[in-house]
């Protein structure tokens, strides 16, 4: 579906695994509101299903994101982008990168991909307007090859929308 | 060439020198920071360069030839599309890790370069240049924190590192029912915490295992749970950065630094700017931030879950 991040990906460490395991487990007994894992036998990489929050702008809709975990999960950051075709959002690219500081310099090993994937179904849910970021074309076209949204320096400083 | 020909490099002088007697000093200057010269040439460059070969053993080219090997090793490492190229299959035989960093002074010798892409870099004013290890590898320009930034670009991000002394002087907490009862499990790994066993405690009360909690702060000096971040160990070791970074209010700060974001290696930078956007070259910093660079993105969304 996506270039599936063209870099070869080293295998989880064994304290990534373990806690993707405790991830997994937990995410079976507590589900976060709105989202469905759909399984696979691939612990490195995650497919979620959300559910637009009732009442917002993306009510009835769904969409898919792609979690993919770095070899020292959790000292480093997933990489979550939404599979095509991401939401129209002020700060979600065509490309389905995600303009979220939590995914980038905001990580923290506490975060969860529960804790993640609330964090992103609320700024879904915040939007007002359904676009696409201003430098949208400019970005996307930047990130031929592949290339993995961490590589982006991004510029946070809007938390309204 | 003759055989009474130059030995050696000088950094000071900037020329070849000769050696006299057994001291590695520069004949004129007195100065140490010299070079052999067969140490530095292994191909000819200036074919590379496609410039006149008029001075076969000029090892400014050296310099060039090494700094676009660093450059394009790193980028292909990150193994996305620069436009800074380099020959890194020519030069791979240098680059051994990184050695400690050595920085001097120096003038750009020529401006680089119709096809390498160097120019945002090397824009032929006075800069300032830095060596590697062996020597090997070598960058000259007014664009050094452009170039931390460039290389550090895809390993630090977020919170600068915790001193070693701090993370050292956490204090070890043995877990109690007192404990089980508010955390019960490391807020890293996920896994409970056996009461009777150790843990570590950053001064927010946090607590974590210590192989959980140290990788991290060796990184970041920020708690996992509440941000906040150890304090430094006595005076002499505080780097200026993390002082700093909670006193956001100063108008003149730009919308990167007041959010704590910086370069994340400006603390190895000896020559303190005094405006840290020297990045935006011809954009005088405004208050309003906008998008500085391409890859900059300036819209965003604050997710922190934990407040």
């Amino acid at each position: 579906m996506t270039s599936s991040s063209a870099t070869s990906r080293k295998a989880l460490s064994k304290i990534a695994s373990n806690r993707l395991q405790k991830e997994l487990v937990e995410w079976q007994v507590n589900p976060p509101v709105g989202f469905k894992h759909k399984v696979t036998d691939n612990l490195q990489r995650w497919v979620i299903e959300v559910n637009g929050a009732p009442g917002t702008l993306y009510a009835n809709e769904t969409y898919q994101l792609q979690v993919d975990f770095p070899e020292h999960y959790p000292m480093e950051a997933p990489q979550v982008i939404f599979l095509p075709p991401a939401p129209l959002h002020p700060h979600i690219y065509s490309n389905g990168h995600i303009c979220l500081d939590i995914l980038y310099d905001s990580w923290s090993p506490a975060m969860t991909v529960s804790s993640v994937c609330i964090s992103i179904l609320s700024m879904l849910s915040s939007s007002t307007v359904k676009q696409r970021p201003e430098d949208n074309d400019r970005y996307v076209k930047n990130c031929r090859n592949g290339r993995s949204p961490k590589e982006t320096r991004w510029w946070f400083h809007d938390d309204k929308v | 060439m003759s055989s009474s020909r130059n030995t050696h490099w000088c950094y000071r002088c900037r020329r070849p020198i000769r050696l006299q007697g057994r001291d590695a000093v520069c004949p004129n200057c007195n100065g140490g920071f010299i070079q052999e010269l067969d140490d530095m040439v292994h191909i000819n460059p200036l074919d590379f360069f496609g410039l006149d070969n008029d001075e076969g053993r000029d090892p400014r080219y050296r310099m060039m030839e090494a700094f676009s090997a660093l450059m394009g090793q790193r980028l292909a490492d990150r193994s996305h599309s620069h436009d800074i190229r380099g020959r890194s299959d020519l030069f791979s035989e240098h680059n051994s890790g990184v050695g400690p960093l050595l920085i001097f002074g120096g003038q750009i010798p020529v401006r680089l370069s119709r096809n390498n892409g160097f120019e945002a870099l090397f824009n032929g004013v006075p800069g300032i240049g830095l060596t590697r290890g062996n020597g090997g590898d070598y960058f000259i320009g007014p664009g050094l924190e452009e170039l931390f930034e460039q290389l550090s670009a895809n390993e630090r991000r977020g919170p600068p590192p915790a001193a070693r002394s701090s993370i050292d002087s956490m204090p070890t907490v043995k877990i109690s029912q007192r404990h089980l009862r508010s955390d019960s499990h490391c807020p890293v790994c996920k896994e409970q915490f056996e009461l009777g066993s150790e843990a570590r405690q950053m001064p927010c009360n946090h607590i974590y295992h210590s192989d959980c909690i140290v990788p991290w702060l060796v990184q970041h000096n920020s708690c996992p749970v509440c941000r906040q971040e150890l304090p430094p160990q006595g005076s002499s070791n505080s780097r200026p950065t993390a002082a700093n970074r909670g006193s956001s209010s100063n108008g003149n700060t730009s919308g990167r630094e007041s959010q704590g974001r910086r370069n994340p290696l400006s603390y190895l930078w000896p020559f303190r700017s005094s405006n840290s956007s020297s990045r935006n070259s011809g954009n005088s910093p405004s208050n309003s931030p906008t998008v500085r660079e391409n890859n900059h993105h300036q819209m965003g969304y604050s997710g922190w879950p934990f407040d």
